[in-house]
């Protein structure tokens, strides 16, 4: 099972300087506009192909835009023999739309 | 596992063959061509579908994205049963029955 967790937690984890990974499902172009501060944009559809190309951290948490298809995504790269057994991979519940915190934009 | 994909990591509902997918899209009463389209997309646009149906009336919507066979049905749940067709080269038809 894929662990949710709320926006608030995935903020104070960012806050804390905790070595989460936020692995960003959207568009190239809806990353542009903005997104979660440090966040790494992996369009969903890329994936399962990039998804041995990222050197994954023991805490990683899935964004979409309404927190559905993060859920499958935190399972697929949970199931990559890259990433640890012991390692949390979880979905932003609610995604973009419930982040209500400053977002981030390409300079 | 060397090879990652989408279905592997996706509750599909239950299938259909392909004789009563064919007969069923055939009796469809909307067909939603969801090609391209990922998240949320197709998620609003099956649920404004339905709220437009009568009880028994089904909606069809064509997929290439497999998360959204695991998506669109939740996003309807309580309000439709979901099946779902497989083409066998990657296109889906998510079969929505208003209840």
């Amino acid at each position: 099972m894929v662990e949710e967790v709320p926006p608030e937690d995935v903020k104070d984890r960012i806050d804390n300087g905790d070595d989460t990974q936020i692995i960003d499902i959207r568009s190239p172009a809806q990353f542009e506009q903005g997104h979660i501060p440090g966040a790494i944009n992996i369009p969903m559809a890329e994936l399962p192909s990039r998804v041995d190309e990222v050197e994954w951290s023991d805490d990683v948490v899935v964004a979409c835009p309404i927190g559905q298809s993060s859920v499958q995504a935190a399972r697929l790269i949970g199931s990559y023999e890259g990433v640890d057994d012991d390692s949390s991979v979880s979905s932003m519940a609610g995604g973009y739309e419930a982040w209500e915190y400053d977002l981030e934009t390409e300079e | 596992m060397s090879e990652s994909g989408w279905e592997g990591v996706v509750d599909l509902p239950d299938e259909l063959d392909d004789e009563t997918a064919e007969e069923l899209f055939e009796r469809a009463t909307e067909v939603q061509d969801m090609t391209g389209e990922v998240c949320p997309y197709p998620q609003v646009e099956a649920k404004k579908a339905i709220q437009s149906l009568e009880s028994g009336d089904l909606l069809v919507q064509e997929t290439d994205h497999v998360p959204s066979t695991e998506n669109v049905p939740k996003s309807v749940e309580g309000q439709a049963d979901a099946n779902v067709w497989k083409s066998g080269d990657g296109r889906y038809r998510i079969f929505l029955r208003k209840q």
